[in-house]
């Protein structure tokens, strides 16, 4: 089977390089941020033709510095910034159409790098170079009320990343480790520790059962990492009846520089990978075997997943800082990608039998 | 990377001086002069854009204190990529992230996009040369640097003779 990427649209406005893309929810609208201390907002043309579209909002004026990462609330209403300048920005779409940021959240010492919302709606994590994870809790009218710093990253936080459906963050880390955080009654803490990597975990992404998570690295690795019940029929041992985490699957040689970003397809299943060597990567998780299968074990056995499509030069002679999948059926096909060179591109994964 | 720049104790009071030598400056040669031949970068060129970038510390240029050298310079042209590897004066050097940073800029300014490049510490001539190393080639970590204006200006200060790639500089 073959399978590649074709480039739908190239989107042109940003000034400086393009950190980040995020698709609304419903993929209605992408948004996109950078080091022009702007957010912009993309939506095509016509839905009869993918391949034209416009900007049709630009955000700015909040942030003194690059916006680093962008998130959108579950309900599409809301989008949230973080930036160098320390702050956390939240942005809402009122009913003219118009967006305003409506809040702003102080609390990190330094540069912010990630934003992320909960599934529920409910919650809000930020992240950064102070080493720290705050969780906030989002109240009625643009309230939002820190429940929680956790300090165990011992250096930057990267980014960060909420379970698809359960209160649980991932976060990964310039220490090289990747911290699971939970709640228990109101506390949080870190249960579990991910260790693996050889140097910065830059990104990481849950598939869509939550029970499984990939990480990417600066060691040109990506990871898949499995999550494991107490009392497991795998039998992994697990500490204090907490879920343990465990490498299933390395894949190396890929990559020749360091991978910014992973996008798993909460549809397909297939994950996506942008590097510093220029190029995007596409790879999909093999069939069980046939023999596993009638040994009663699939399920069971470690995964492994093949390399199916790949675009050298994505970005020219830029590096790739971001790649997202689009979120729903209608056009799960579609990747976002953000570069150096200051363009977002969207491309068309299409597989032939 | 900004904490360090703000300490006004000379860290290394007495450095070692070298004189440059004279053979490291480019002979032209016939295939040079030809306009319509592309030149391709060598590790002359980089070499040449770096070398007469100032110390943070003193005012003496990273070659003239042995802090980078032709032989530490990799290029390689079709593959676009550039490898430096420059030596602190002392194993202690609280600099060797600003001088990292100079040279790093230096070659953001000056090299076409298109190269991708890698600056390391030599190995064995600084205490935290992996954490130095990591810091200099994060890129999200520079960007946020390059964004801190004070520590921009100390840069440009250093990056203000680079210009002299390797001739007599005029204070």
């Amino acid at each position: 089977m073959a399978a590649y990427l074709e480039q739908i649209v190239e989107l042109k406005g940003h000034t400086d390089r393009v950190w980040s893309v995020a698709w609304s929810p419903t993929g209605k609208v992408l948004a996109s941020c950078g080091g022009d201390k702007t957010v912009r907002l993309w939506v095509p043309v016509s839905d009869a033709n993918p391949s034209e579209w416009i900007c049709t909002h630009v955000l700015e004026g909040s942030h003194k510095r690059t916006i680093r990462n962008i998130s959108w609330s579950p309900d599409g209403r809301q989008l949230s910034t973080a930036s160098f300048d320390a702050l956390t920005g939240i942005w809402e779409r009122d009913e003219s159409g118009e967006f305003e940021c409506v809040a702003t959240l102080e609390g990190h010492e330094n540069e912010t790098k990630a934003v992320s919302w909960s599934s529920s709606g409910t919650l809000l994590a930020t992240c950064g170079r102070d080493k720290s994870v705050w969780i906030w809790e989002v109240t009625s009218d643009n309230d939002f009320e820190c429940l929680s710093v956790l300090q165990e990253h011992t250096q930057d936080v990267k980014m960060i990343m909420w379970h698809p459906t359960k209160e649980l963050l991932a976060s990964a880390s310039y220490d090289d480790s990747i911290k699971i955080w939970r709640e228990d009654d109101d506390d949080w803490y870190c249960s579990d520790t991910l260790e693996g990597h050889d140097s910065t975990v830059w990104a990481i992404d849950f598939d869509k059962t939550g029970e499984y998570l990939v990480s990417a690295s600066d060691d040109k690795t990506l990871k898949f990492w499995r999550c494991y019940y107490p009392n497991n029929q795998e039998g992994i041992v697990t500490v204090r009846n907490e879920p343990k985490w465990k490498c299933v699957c390395t894949l190396s040689g890929y990559h020749q520089r360091c991978i910014y970003s992973v996008s798993w397809s909460k549809v397909h299943g297939c994950i996506a990978s942008g590097s510093g060597d220029n190029t995007i990567r596409v790879f999909k998780e093999d069939e069980p075997s046939i023999s596993s299968t009638l040994n009663g074990i699939s399920g069971t056995t470690t995964p492994n997943f093949s390399l199916v499509a790949s675009i050298s030069s994505a970005h020219g002679i830029a590096d790739v800082n971001r790649v997202q999948w689009y979120p729903t059926e209608e056009h799960s096909d579609w990747l976002a990608s953000a570069g150096d060179d200051g363009v977002v591109r969207i491309w068309r994964f299409v597989e032939k039998n | 990377m900004s904490e360090q720049v703000l300490t006004s104790k000379l860290i290394n009071a007495n450095p070692t001086i070298y004189t440059p030598s004279k053979t490291s400056h480019r002979v032209l040669t016939e295939q040079d002069e030809k306009e319509d031949i592309e030149d391709l970068i060598d590790a002359q060129e980089v070499f040449d854009l770096i070398r007469s970038v100032t110390d943070p510390e003193h005012p003496l240029t990273l070659e003239e204190l042995n802090v980078t050298q032709l032989e530490h310079v990799t290029v390689n042209d079709k593959d676009n990529r550039v490898s430096i590897e420059f030596t602190p004066t002392i194993p202690h050097c609280s600099m060797a992230t600003l001088i990292g940073l100079c040279i790093r800029v230096r070659l953001l300014r000056s090299l076409p996009e298109r190269f991708k490049v890698d600056i390391m510490v030599r190995k064995g001539t600084h205490q935290s040369e992996q954490a130095v190393n990591k810091q200099l080639n994060d890129k999200e970590r520079v960007a946020a640097a390059l964004e801190n204006t004070h520590l921009l200006e100390v840069v440009n200060q250093c990056l203000s003779t680079a210009g002299f790639r390797g001739e007599p500089i005029i204070r």
